[in-house]
């Protein structure tokens, strides 16, 4: 509490800063004219009343600098110093501006793109009330020691009667059907749910009602998602008590969901277009395993106890139902759920920008050294290298998998023709999902080239840095060496020894960041492959033009200056040293 | 020459410094003075320590400055002892009395 006063005392004293300094000066002088009028009227003369009392007070400037301490007004007045004299470093130095602008845009861009990414699946919590206590219940198979198999209806009634660590309990199950409306009909994904499911996420329809218990055996009704409203129904708010029909049977629209609303996908549910209350016939308890089922922890339980008192249910199962032996239960929070496949490649990128962001500070660190000549050559290369090699570079010609399968003739040509053959055959069947066999595999495979995409743009960028940092860094080595040059020289020792010198030191660091860099590589990447597609670990091919990339950058970088610097005499080498 | 005076112990200044608001609102040179008569001229508040240190109890709310008009109608600042300030006068008399009772006792001197 003080201590925010205090800041914001602070604050405002920043905002008035010139004043203060004003007001502190003026106070200073008054003082100095009371002391000046009290040595006076002892009977000093003015003049040296005056500087006695100038004396008495001490350093007037060290003492505002200390008030200013005091106010922690200094540390912003040295910062704009600072400031001050980075912009005209850096004005003097385009070049480096240029590059080192360039790591930190690319550097923080694609680590904020990335960020963000993480932020929204990972972190941000489900759309739903209470997320955190909305968990996934699984049966475990003991034998085969899976712990995620979907759940009998018997045993999703049984743990939603004796499981007292749960608020409710819903199950869904993934459901399609065809939609026969005009102008033609369409294959349409739901889910089945439970009653009660839609209150258990905390969720309500925008319009019309939520699924009641008569539901479930009455006449068939639905909800449907605001996607497909607005595609089918054209928005139409009359829709509820519309009657459709759905796969050959009439079906009465109750409600229509919020536009916010994103159902929960897990396990095999993917999009739902519309959702039916569930059915519990006598038949469907023979169906074996099939269902989902979502529980909300009753508030202040906590997922261990929740996971023990299942278990024990489930042991309990197995003595009453003898398709139930072999099997226990599992909890999972849905957050985790749902997130699970996106987790680990998530992770993946991020490890991966992090250390370009890394590179990107680092590599700017090394120039501004670099160009501040104030640190010894070796330790600059060591970092320029160290960071080169960074882990990304492996995945640099990665050659993407070769898609072998042919397409005739566009889809969009080949679509009518399909159409009317088919409506010829059965006018009520839909054609659904058209797409071309290429197409297919790149959707299936879309999220893993998605993830190889991006760490080529990485390993790229990470190329970029290396090369950049590599660059200035012996560029600016070996010109700052144009003396000793000049002195070899002036020795009589011939050109092309004195470069081929300068060559071997600059290539001999460069080597060894390499050789690191290609064991990281072979390391890191043996891990990778068990998380990533169609990444292969040291691969020679990537690895060799990689390495031989960051040597031709660390020649290019020696010769430039060196032959310049043998070409001009030995005299101006040496005064310009 | 004047005889020579004791140095300030580190913190008393403050205390010096609020005992001397303590009759009433001050200038920086007043203030200075005031501790000075106070001491019976045996403490001298350096100018070079007063300003920094009134400028610190007033970042830390215990004294507060204000505007004000000398008597020949010059704009002046003076400070002023706030509750905070009264309530840390308090205390760190209370302190200081049994430390200098600490000290006496150590010292043997009664």
């Amino acid at each position: 509490m003080e201590g925010l006063r205090r800041l914001a005392r602070r604050i405002r004293m920043l905002g008035r800063r010139d004043a203060v300094e004003r007001t502190l000066a003026e106070e200073i002088r008054y003082h100095i004219e009371c002391e000046t009028d009290e040595l006076m009227r002892r009977g000093l003369p003015r003049d040296s009343a005056r500087r006695q009392a100038i004396v008495a007070f001490g350093g007037i400037e060290q003492i505002k600098e200390d008030v200013r301490d005091v106010r922690g007004t200094r540390a912003v007045d040295d910062g704009v110093t600072d400031l001050r004299y980075a912009a005209r470093v850096l004005r003097r130095n385009p070049g480096f501006t240029i590059a080192s602008v360039l790591t930190f845009g690319l550097g923080i861009g694609v680590a904020t793109a990335i960020f963000s990414v993480v932020y929204g699946v990972l972190l941000r919590p489900l759309p739903y009330a209470h997320p955190e206590r909305l968990m996934a219940l699984w049966e475990r198979d003991t034998s085969r020691d899976r712990d995620r198999n979907v759940v009998s209806l018997e045993n999703f009634e049984a743990w939603r009667i004796r499981a007292g660590s749960f608020a409710g309990l819903a199950a869904l199950m993934p459901t399609s059907m065809t939609l026969t409306e005009r102008p033609e009909p369409e294959r349409l994904v739901g889910a089945e749910v439970s009653t009660g499911y839609f209150r258990l996420l905390g969720v309500s329809p925008a319009l019309g009602r939520d699924f009641v218990e008569a539901d479930a055996t009455g006449p068939l009704v639905t909800i449907l998602s605001d996607g497909l409203w607005k595609r089918r129904f054209g928005g139409d708010p009359a829709v509820v008590g519309r009657v459709i029909t759905v796969s050959g049977k009439p079906c009465t629209i109750v409600g229509v969901m919020r536009d916010t609303f994103d159902p929960p996908r897990f396990g095999w549910l993917g999009s739902q277009a519309l959702w039916f209350p569930m059915v519990i016939s006598p038949d469907r308890h023979a169906w074996g395993r099939f269902l989902l089922v979502v529980g909300r922890l009753r508030e202040g339980v906590a997922i261990e106890q929740s996971r023990a008192e299942l278990r024990a249910i489930a042991s309990q199962l197995e003595t009453e139902i003898p398709a139930d032996k072999g099997w226990s239960a599992s909890v999972v929070p849905l957050k985790t759920e749902m997130t699970g496949d996106a987790r680990t490649t998530l992770l993946v990128l991020l490890g991966a920008v992090s250390l370009l962001l890394v590179m990107a500070v680092t590599n700017v660190g090394t120039l501004t050294l670099s160009a501040m000549r104030k640190r010894g050559h070796e330790l600059a290369i060591r970092r320029a290298i160290g960071a080169t090699n960074g882990r990304l570079f492996r995945q640099l010609f990665v050659q993407t998998r070769d898609l072998v399968i042919r397409t005739d003739g566009a889809p969009e040509s080949t679509m009518p023709l399909l159409r009317s053959a088919v409506a010829a055959l059965d006018p009520s069947l839909p054609l659904y999902a058209v797409t071309t066999l290429p197409d297919l595999v790149d959707t299936t495979l879309a999220p893993e080239r998605f993830t190889m995409y991006v760490l080529t743009a990485f390993a790229m960028s990470a190329i970029f840095l290396a090369a950049v940092g590599v660059f200035g860094v012996l560029v600016g080595d070996v010109t700052r060496r144009r003396r000793e040059i000049g002195i070899r020289l002036a020795l009589g020792a011939p050109g092309s020894r004195v470069v081929l010198l300068l060559l071997r030191r600059s290539l001999l660091c460069a080597a060894g960041g390499v050789v690191a860099g290609i064991i990281l590589a072979v390391v890191l990447g043996g891990m990778m492959t068990t998380l990533l597609f169609g990444v292969h670990p040291a691969d020679p091919v990537s690895l060799a033009a990689v390495a031989s990339l960051v040597l031709v950058v660390a020649t290019t970088a020696t010769l430039l200056p060196a032959l310049r610097a043998i070409r001009h005499s030995p005299l101006s080498a040496l005064r310009q040293g | 020459m004047s005889p020579p005076k004791p140095d300030l112990l580190q913190g008393t200044l403050d205390l010096l410094i609020l005992k001397a608001l303590s009759a009433g609102p001050l200038h920086g040179w007043a203030i200075s003075k005031r501790i000075q008569q106070l001491s019976r001229e045996m403490l001298t508040a350096t100018q070079g320590s007063l300003y920094p240190a009134l400028y610190r109890l007033e970042d830390r709310g215990w004294i507060s400055g204000l505007d004000a008009e000398s008597a020949e109608g010059r704009r002046i600042k003076v400070y002023r002892l706030t509750a905070l300030g009264r309530k840390q006068l308090a205390e760190q008399t209370d302190n200081w009395r049994a430390f200098s009772a600490a000290m006496n006792h150590v010292l043997g001197t009664s």
